[in-house]
């Protein structure tokens, strides 16, 4: 039996979720495994319950992405129900949802992802947190930062009651329009918010392909997975967030395979380690391999950059540019850089940025006509939507009176279980050799993890709890003969 | 002086919605108070709190060999100990108000936390658990009488 290094990255929540690096027995690493424990018991407690209180309940499932879970929620209550929203809904919708991902995807860049990407990566432990970014980028940016947050989250509160319980969704519509007035208002905003979106890439440019270690970093191999792609595209095969189908696309970046919501089960299937509670989703008509790359396995990888890789552009013109632009610079489609998911990020905003505009001048989403009252016997429905993290399914089933049979959820996190631990392992593998672990690797392996932005939260369908990381490295009889700690 | 109570928890998770369960008793108490209910960490738990002079937080906690339904009062400084205040894709509450603070935010004067040892937060009820429950009347009272000067239960 090999050594077994440990980073346990929610240590005061007990048993909450830690990373195995088991080593062989010459020292070196021959595997990384994510570990989750189970939260028990979310399906008996919606079962019984009127489906349509789960648009309310879903998002109490997760502190950070409430919104994901009650748009993905509100459109499979509209799928149980037969039910279509209108089309002034269905732009009121994704004005609420693309605010959701905009915010979200700042709030990472600047303040969680910056500290690996705006501080350099080899800077003090000291520097690695937030005030080291505004450190770096200037006081006034980090103002800007916080202003354009907090002017996009009212847009979000206007419209959907509280941001952190949203109630906006109703089965075939929404419960609250937008006036003349509030458009205006709100258009200004979001121009304002395109503006920074700009400012932020010229930001990542600058500090960031601006710095040869960075593009080291992001290019380089540690950080470097080929793996199929998942994510929503429109009929033009563009990133949509909000509605369209799955489109998954191989390594090489053809396309693999397109499918609705209703036929996910048909896809996706779901892998059980004895040693995790987390589940491991991959394609089912490749099948699981286990923990490998490559066409011959079923491994796939959500969120931004999948986003990006499966669809065939953005739909809106700045944001075309850069991605264009970063294509060119990764050297073509698909890109398998786990960094470059920072990158990806950038431009969703600046997408999101732009549609929200869109929306906003189209005088049209003022219309009263916002909710169709669903009239069907309520049944069974499947809802597919892009969370910030990556694709997020739900699916209910109901009796005749709506109440609820069946939960099953596939969340964002969980989407990219297995690429994580992929991921966990290469940048293990290149930091310890012959048993002696490298200084560098608790940041090296939390680049690794960030990158997907994980949500355990999500994951565990639990709340997320603080996160020391921790290394313990043990030897063959399992004692612990070293310790790296960040608190 | 603006007060705020801010419960922090998850209703539908057992011990984990403690804090929110006391607050909104506090609020039966007290319906002339702020009180808000939030399932939120670090940064998100930082943007509810901004224009208030005073916040008292309401929170589960664990702690190394802690009893489930033991409650303490505990300052600023002890921020990084309770459940909620960071993730694993969040900053720390702690960090987050530094931040705000530079950017000269009107944050709380003064931050007192009441924390309560949780025994499960893992399995989806909307109870908590015996130890716990039995604590809630008991830190209701204490919070009541401390921060409001209101005996009557």
């Amino acid at each position: 039996m090999g050594t077994k290094v440990t980073i346990d990255p929610i240590t005061r929540l007990e048993g909450h979720g830690k990373i195995e690096i088991f080593l062989d027995d010459s020292g070196n690493v021959e595997n990384a495994y994510l570990q989750i424990p189970e939260l028990r018991g979310f399906e008996q407690f919606c079962v019984d319950r009127p489906v349509e209180e789960l648009p309310r309940i879903t998002p109490r499932i997760c502190g950070v992405c409430p919104m994901a879970h009650h748009m993905a929620s509100t459109k499979t209550v509209d799928a149980v129900y037969n039910v279509q929203p209108t089309e002034t809904a269905k732009k009121l919708r994704q004005l609420v949802y693309d605010s959701y991902i905009f915010e979200d995807h700042m709030l990472h860049f600047f303040f969680l992802g910056g500290p690996d990407f705006v501080v350099t990566p080899s800077a003090p432990k000291k520097e690695r947190n937030i005030l080291g970014v505004i450190a770096k980028v200037g006081l006034e940016i980090g103002t800007r930062v916080i202003k354009t947050r907090r002017e996009i989250r009212n847009i979000v509160t206007y419209l959907s009651g509280r941001i952190i319980h949203p109630v906006g969704g109703l089965p075939g519509g929404v419960s609250k329009g937008l006036t003349e007035e509030k458009r205006q208002e709100f258009l200004k905003i979001a121009i304002d918010a395109r503006e920074f979106a700009q400012e932020s890439i010229e930001i990542f440019n600058n500090i960031v392909l601006g710095n040869n270690a960075y593009v080291d970093l992001i290019v380089g191999d540690i950080y470097k997975h080929k793996t199929y792609y998942m994510g929503l595209v429109d009929e033009n095969n563009k990133v949509n967030f909000y509605d369209g189908k799955v489109r998954v696309v191989d390594p090489d970046g053809k396309e693999f395979v397109k499918f609705g919501a209703e036929d996910y089960l048909k896809q996706i299937a779901e892998h059980v380690e004895p040693w995790s509670y987390m589940k491991f989703p991959f394609l089912k008509s490749i099948g699981w391999k286990g923990f490998k790359e490559g066409k011959e396995s079923g491994i796939f990888r959500v969120a931004p950059l999948a986003r990006l890789n499966v669809s065939d552009g953005m739909a809106t013109p700045l944001a075309q540019e850069e991605y264009e632009r970063m294509y060119e610079t990764l050297g073509g489609k698909p890109a398998h850089n786990t960094l470059a998911f920072h990158w990806a990020r950038l431009i969703e905003a600046l997408y999101a940025s732009e549609h929200i505009v869109e929306l906003l001048e189209d005088k049209t989403i003022t219309s009263p006509d916002i909710r169709n009252i669903p009239t069907e016997t309520p049944t069974e429905g499947v809802g597919i939507i892009e969370a910030a993290r990556g694709t997020l399914i739900h699916h209910y089933k109901t009796d005749e009176q709506g109440m609820v049979k069946a939960v099953n959820l596939i969340v964002a996190t969980v989407g990219n279980s297995a690429a994580m631990s992929l991921s966990i392992a290469k940048a293990a593998k290149a930091l310890i050799k012959n048993g002696k672990v490298d200084d560098g690797l608790l940041n090296m392996v939390e680049m690794a993890f960030r990158a997907y932005d994980p949500c355990m939260a999500c994951a565990t369908h639990s709340l997320p709890g603080s996160t020391p990381l921790i290394i313990n490295v043990h030897d063959k009889d399992n004692s612990i003969v070293e310790t790296i700690r960040r608190d | 002086m603006k007060t705020l109570v801010l419960g922090l928890g998850n209703t539908i998770l057992s011990d984990d919605g403690v804090g929110i369960h006391i607050a909104r008793r506090i609020k039966e108490k007290l319906p002339g108070i702020d009180v808000i209910e939030a399932s939120a960490a670090g940064f998100r738990v930082v943007d509810e709190i901004i224009g208030y002079d005073k916040l008292i937080l309401i929170d589960s906690i664990r702690t190394k060999n802690g009893q489930p339904g033991t409650y303490y009062k505990l300052g600023i400084e002890e921020f990084k100990t309770t459940l909620h205040h960071s993730s694993p894709h969040d900053m720390n509450m702690f960090d987050a108000l530094e931040l705000m603070k530079k950017h000269n935010a009107h944050l709380p004067k003064e931050i007192i936390i009441y924390a309560i040892e949780v025994e499960n937060t893992f399995t989806f009820s909307e109870q908590c658990t015996e130890r716990v429950e039995r604590a809630i009347p008991e830190l209701t009272a204490l919070i009541l009488k401390e921060q409001f000067r209101h005996d009557k239960i």
